[in-house]
């Protein structure tokens, strides 16, 4: 800025301006404005759902919508009810989630110990990885055919998808994550004349493990995915087979109980991994966290 | 560091002087093969004594971490030869502060130079008990058990410190420990090193492109031409010890300055040369 007796360049002088910065007038206002906000904000994320199930429930009841194909909420809910009050509802459950668990375990630990040995040597890489990457882009569920032809029907073909799907994500995710730790953790750890073991669990595994839990997140929701769609396709049992069965049957109420049950079991189960990781990466900070 | 130590049984030259710690024979490193090789350091002759505190100076991509890295055992050298002493068979004998990703944000404060005690075979109640020992000395008690990434830049090097001289190497490389820490900060930690340093002498290698932290700090200030760096010049610093940081009030250490920075001058001009041939040729 100019000094005081700066003119306009036609010899007249200039106005002066003069800014004075203060504090609010009140100090916590900024603070109650956030607060405001969050409730605001905390309050619409509720609010929005309901108005909707609302509107669905009006909508049901007063006959906007035909409530055989698009029962009411409160139908659902307590067609939901007598389901799991008569029991075979509760084993299609665990049976699902018997199936998701168990394939995911293989999975994890098959795609992790590809992935870490991928990661960390690079003979490794060069020969498996253009071949993974080929069944890579293949979508799973078309092999579902090829697991039956293999497997036969029965559990293996579903645990089998599932394992496949999970293993894929972890091995890619697993395997960048390593490869990527930055050299300077490479020469810290040699420098401290670490053995191999403390090495791994110590320095690598930890580098490597906030990304393990990004592709564990994505590969939960992607099981729920494919075992519902798979129990549908060879299934007698199970929430998918319940969902298509009902539709096929024309219980369009006892379909929307299995929709809401698979969706819950995607949240809760990618709610539990993401606690796990908070456990067991808690340096990581919850603001960079992608969750 | 045992790979090391072996390394430096089967290497030693009893033709080099007697008492140094580090003797570097004509010693270098390039990378890469063909037309892509890059010779970054030497041939570099350097004696460095038991108990010295020796600050290399020199243009940046001049190999003052090449040379941090064939002293640590952590690069061979392509050429020539070096001498590594140490006395008896401890554990860790060389300890080396990096400019970053030193520390393991997974760990925290206290994790990490527990850490280090453990891999140099420390029982786990001495570990603990010697690890607060450091920590408090830095400063960092009340933060043992913070993770890195919630301190300060300056924080977090005291913990690098912590850890390397937990261990009590025989010999500690530092390599521009300070380079990213503000002004301030820099000047307590150089106040630090230099009480630390001056309670338990033990052989320093220090690399930093700050001339004046060089003279601060060393008896001995090495400086290095552009790449491949090799020996342009040593200075003895005449300051006794004990010492401050006061010493670079002194009208001589204005003197001393200027003397080296006359000397370092072409070399930092030699470089930015390249970087501009470089860059040139880049975009032709
Ligand atoms: N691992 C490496 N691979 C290839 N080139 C390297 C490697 N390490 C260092 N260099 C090169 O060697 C030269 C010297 O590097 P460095 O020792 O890090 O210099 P300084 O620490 O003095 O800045 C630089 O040109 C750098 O690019
Ligand atoms: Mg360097």
């Amino acid at each position: 800025m100019k000094g005081p007796t700066a003119t306009d360049g036609r010899g007249t002088p200039r106005q002066d301006a003069v800014f004075v910065r203060r504090p609010l007038r009140t100090l916590d206002r900024a603070a109650a404005f956030q607060r405001r906000r969050r409730f605001l904000e905390g309050g619409l994320a509720v609010l929005i759902p309901l108005a909707l199930f609302a509107l669905w429930e009006l909508g049901a009841r007063l006959g906007w919508i035909d409530a055989r194909m698009f029962p009411a909420p409160t139908t659902i809910l307590r067609t939901g009810a007598s389901l799991l009050a008569e029991g075979y509802f509760w084993s299609d459950i665990l049976l699902t989630l018997r199936r998701v668990l168990i394939g995911a375990g293989i999975g994890i630990v098959a795609g992790f110990t590809a992935g870490a040995l991928m990661g960390l040597n690079r003979t490794a890489r060069a020969a498996l990885e253009p071949m993974l990457s080929a069944v890579y882009v293949v979508p799973k569920l078309a092999l579902l055919p090829v697991f039956i032809t293999i497997f036969g029907l029965g559990e293996v073909p579903l645990l089998v998808i599932i394992s496949v799907t999970v293993f894929f994500y972890i091995w890619i995710y697993t395997m960048e994550a390593f490869a990527s730790i930055p050299e300077g953790y490479h020469e810290a750890a040699r420098s401290l004349d670490l053995g191999p073991v403390r090495m791994f669990t110590q320095v690598l595994v930890p580098a490597a493990l906030p990304s393990v839990f990004v592709a564990l997140r994505v590969a939960i929701s992607v099981s729920i995915i494919v075992i519902v769609a798979s129990e549908f396709l060879v299934g007698t049992t199970g929430v998918g087979y319940v969902i298509f069965d009902s539709r096929r049957l024309f219980m369009n109420d006892q379909m929307y109980v299995g929709i809401v049950t698979v969706s819950l079991m995607g949240v809760v189960l990618s709610m539990i991994v993401q606690r796990i990781g908070r456990l067991v990466t808690p340096w990581v900070k919850h603001s960079r966290r992608i969750d | 560091m045992r790979v090391h130590l072996d390394d430096v049984q089967t290497t030693a030259d009893p033709s080099s002087g007697p008492t140094a710690k580090i003797s570097a024979r004509g010693i270098g490193r390039s990378f890469g093969t063909g037309p892509g090789a890059v010779h970054a350091l030497g041939p570099l002759d350097l004696d460095i004594g038991e108990g010295e505190f020796v600050s290399l100076v020199g243009p940046s991509g001049c190999g003052k971490s090449t040379f941090v890295r064939l002293v640590a055992g952590l690069l061979p050298p392509t050429f020539g030869e070096m001498t590594v002493r140490i006395e008896g068979d401890p554990p860790a004998p060389i300890a080396t502060v990096f400019q970053g990703f030193g520390i393991f944000p997974w760990k925290t404060v206290l994790g990490n130079v527990k850490f280090a005690l453990a891999a140099a075979g420390v029982e786990r109640r001495d570990a603990n008990e010697r690890a607060m020992r450091w920590l408090a000395r830095l400063g960092l008690a009340d933060f043992a058990d913070a993770y890195p990434e919630t301190l300060s830049g300056g924080m977090r090097q005291r913990v690098a410190i912590a850890r390397a001289l937990a261990t009590e190497p025989q010999i500690l490389l530092m390599d521009e420990p300070f380079a990213a820490i503000d002004a301030q900060m820099r000047e307590m930690l150089q106040e630090e090193l230099l009480t630390i340093s001056q309670t338990e002498r033990r052989t320093v290698v220090f690399v930093t492109h700050s001339l004046e932290e060089a003279l601060v700090l060393a008896d001995r200030v090495v400086v290095m031409t552009a790449r491949p760096g090799t020996l342009l010049s040593e200075t003895r610093v005449p300051f006794g010890r004990p010492r401050d940081t006061r010493v670079r009030e002194g009208p001589e250490f204005g003197r001393l300055r200027v003397d080296l920075w006359t000397h370092l001058r072409d070399e930092v001009q030699a470089q930015m040369a390249g970087q501009r041939g470089g860059t040139a040729q880049a975009t032709l």
